[in-house]
């Protein structure tokens, strides 16, 4: 009996494999006479689109998908998704192997991709396939490299400081505003040390953990990380952002060494989501991830100014593009994709916020209206640094190799291995080195 | 065809087509069964190392092709790149002490199994346990949990001792031994091999020194060792290679950086973070074949000096 079952399903899945390996295989049929009942007789057409993120984000992109589908029967997309971890060594691999997808999630390290010839120019297709009329002029040239546009944002996010509001109650303090400068917030953290007691600390030692922090922090002073082609900064600047977060160590705002090099920072061995800090910098679109995985209410403030004098240094950061790989057969259905994933109305609720605010007004309309009391500190905290914000940089290319520098000398000198001096050189070279790579 | 040649040729050709002929003839059915195995060898093992061979001489982003630059990666290697040697230094200390460690402790638990243990099956079992669970994911994260900052271990030795115990993991003097320990703790492999190479030696040899007077650690020094010497080798040479291509530990560990400072920064994971993160496929390529060379030079080492330490029943034949 056993033995007749296996045999039975064994060709049914051969049938079945058989049936996938026909192009245009299932229900392609239908959708032909479907087509040319309308009278415009499109022919079938497979699009192959790739992202990263949560289930969340699978689940809602799949809803869009379906919907899409079914607007348009003669096309089929086929999702490839995955979490962050892996996806870009898997694009990688891909694009290496001339098998790229036809969309593709990128990240603001999209020039990367353009400068090895991955990603299309999809300028010819705006204002045509592609609407994106209700679009700030700022969030379209966020996709543009040299004139050229390489990518529809999906959404804008800002980082913040975010707050635990019960240990900031438990330490009697009053919560932390928008408007401090690094001296106050260095007090505030090493005042929420002295109060919340041992094994706590009043924030998360900031030095090492995320390059946009740092270019943020040099932004003030009117420099930045990368600039034309080159580094923005010298090796001062570094200098200054060690030396203020040594002092934030010995003024006990932040853990020492052996506390903070214990944890990644990413929500699953965070010391904030363990409650044993009270201060971080996270990204706007990340509150819910956050808020989910704690059970004490978090709040975000602007991160601290540079006082007065000091340049802006806020920006808005698109999340994620979609773009179209250079070398798919479907442009023109792939950019009516992407229009529409960031127009229609059904598909935007559907997706809300998760990959940041939408940079279209009417989205952003409607969106609002309909927003949970997390999406809505989300919606007030980007419309909060949008009128406090200067316009991003680029992002310097090869960004992990210098992240990983910076964790490297970070931890470096805050073990007191490595004088601030010599590490700040080591940096400054190493991104001297990649920009040239 | 073979007529028009030169008379010589047509002689060899004949007798060695010949000789081929006879081969085929007589198994051909063993290379009809093997042919799935050699097609695997040359697509999936000669093939791309011989590709990888290549791309070590150039400088590879994944994307754009590879462009030929000799042997400038190799000599990057060793002349301009600190974080490399780093890594090779922590590869070294971490396979110069956990081997031994693992085999001391293997060989240990095997020679208190053998003594007529009563449920041995379950004992066996139970150590081996971690072997099987010890490369995964799971098991490092919870390694990280143990000797976390505020992990099961120094709330035991806080609550038991008072003792305020550094933070294991994060303290970079201190987390290449984590992971040390972690690998430590999976001798179960090491220890079955050991236990059955045990069982090998004849009863007859400690009934015949004990009658000589032979105490039981003497015994372990002339008679054991010696005998089981061939399976150390074997043991040794295994958890060498496998030792220095040691990678899912320390990637979850430090949460992919090889940190803190470096100090867990793996051969491997470098690797990896050059080929895939740092887009230098070709830089990485060059580092897994000095890696082969490296791991064959210990392997050299071991066999050249197996001659005066490895003992064989047969006197060696």
């Amino acid at each position: 009996m056993k033995r007749k079952g296996s045999v039975l399903s064994l060709a049914a899945m051969s049938v079945w494999m058989l049936a996938a390996c026909t192009p245009g295989g299932g229900g392609s049929g239908s959708t032909s006479t479907a087509a040319s009942a309308n009278g415009t007789n499109p022919q079938p057409v497979q699009l192959r689109m790739s992202w990263w993120g949560s289930q969340v984000r699978h689940d809602a992109t799949m809803k869009v998908i379906d919907l899409f589908q079914k607007k348009y029967p003669n096309i089929k997309v086929n999702a490839e998704y995955m979490g962050s971890e892996g996806y870009w060594d898997k694009l990688n691999t891909q694009v290496a192997g001339g098998n790229a997808p036809d969309l593709i999630q990128v990240g603001n390290n999209y020039p990367d991709y353009v400068a090895k010839g991955a990603l299309l120019d999809i300028s010819s297709y705006l204002g045509k396939e592609i609407n994106m009329d209700d679009f700030s002029k700022a969030s379209i040239d966020s996709g543009r490299l040299d004139g050229k546009l390489y990518g529809v944002v999906l959404g804008m996010n800002a980082f913040g400081v975010a707050y635990n509001t019960e240990l900031v109650k438990k330490a009697g303090l009053q919560p932390p505003t928008d408007k401090w400068t690094w001296e106050e917030f260095g007090k505030y953290a090493g005042d929420l040390t002295k109060a919340l007691g041992k094994g706590s600390y009043g924030s998360v030692d900031e030095s090492w953990l995320n390059t946009l922090y740092l270019t943020y922090f040099a932004r003030q002073d009117n420099k930045t990380l990368y600039k034309d082609g080159k580094v923005g900064l010298d090796k001062a600047e570094l200098e200054k952002w060690f030396t203020m977060w040594e002092n934030f160590r010995k003024e006990g705002a932040v853990g020492p060494a052996s506390f903070s090099a214990g944890y990644t920072e990413s929500p699953d061995n965070s010391s904030f989501v363990q409650g044993k800090t009270a201060l971080k910098v996270i990204w706007s679109n990340q509150v819910s991830a956050y808020q989910k995985v704690m059970k004490d209410e978090i709040k975000l403030v602007m991160p601290p100014g540079g006082g007065s004098g000091a340049a802006q240094g806020l920006w808005l950061q698109p999340s994620q593009f979609m773009s179209v790989s250079a070398k798919t057969q479907h442009p023109k259905e792939a950019a009516m994709f992407i229009s529409f994933m960031v127009n229609d109305p059904e598909a935007t609720a559907i997706l809300g916020s998760e990959r940041g605010v939408s940079g279209s007004s009417k989205v952003r309309d409607a969106q609002k209206a309909k927003a949970t009391p997390e999406d809505k500190k989300v919606f007030d905290y980007v419309d909060l640094v949008s009128g406090n914000s200067r316009v991003n940089d680029r992002e310097i290319p090869n960004g992990g190799e210098f992240q990983s520098a910076l964790t490297n000398l970070g931890q470096q000198i805050a073990f007191g291995k490595k004088s601030i001096s010599d590490a700040s050189q080591e940096l400054y070279e190493t991104a001297v080195k990649i920009i040239n790579k | 065809m073979e007529r028009n040649g030169t008379a010589v040729l047509v002689r060899d050709s004949g007798s060695f087509s010949h000789t081929l002929k006879k081969l085929w003839r007589r198994n051909r059915v063993a290379y009809l069964f093997l042919l799935p195995w050699f097609a695997g060898l040359l697509v999936f093992t000669i093939g791309p190392m011989m590709t990888s061979f290549y791309y070590s001489l150039t400088r590879f982003d994944l994307m754009t092709p590879p462009r030929y630059i000799g042997l400038q990666n190799y000599l990057t290697m060793f002349t301009a790149d600190p974080r490399y040697i780093a890594s090779l230094k922590v590869t070294i200390t971490y396979v110069l002490v956990s081997v031994p460690l693992k085999l001391t402790i293997a060989l240990l638990i095997a020679a208190l199994m053998n003594r007529g243990l009563r449920g041995l099956a379950f004992y066996r079992t139970l150590y081996y346990l971690p072997t099987l669970l010890g490369g995964s994911v799971a098991i490092a994260v919870m390694w990280r949990k143990i000797f976390g900052n505020s992990g099961v271990l120094n709330q035991f030795l806080a609550d038991a001792f008072g003792i305020q115990a550094p933070n294991w993991v994060a303290d970079p003097s201190y987390a290449l031994y984590s992971i040390v320990a972690l690998s430590v703790w999976q001798f179960g492999s090491s220890m079955i091999i050991f236990l059955a190479g045990l069982k090998q030696i004849p009863q007859d040899y400690y009934e015949a020194s004990q009658v000589d007077g032979a105490r039981k650690l003497r015994q372990f020094f002339s008679i054991t060792l010696p005998l089981l010497s061939p399976v150390i080798f074997f043991n040794l040479v295994i958890q060498l290679i496998g030792s220095f291509q040691s990678f899912t530990q320390a990637f979850i560990i430090s949460g992919g950086q090889g940190g803190p400072m470096d100090s867990t920064l793996f051969y491997t994971l470098y690797l990896y973070m050059k080929g895939f993160g740092f887009y230098e496929m070709g830089y990485a390529s060059a580092m897994a074949w000095v890696l082969l060379v490296i791991i064959g030079v210990f392997t050299a080492i071991i066999f050249g000096t197996s001659k005066y330490w490895v003992h064989y029943g047969d006197g060696g034949k």
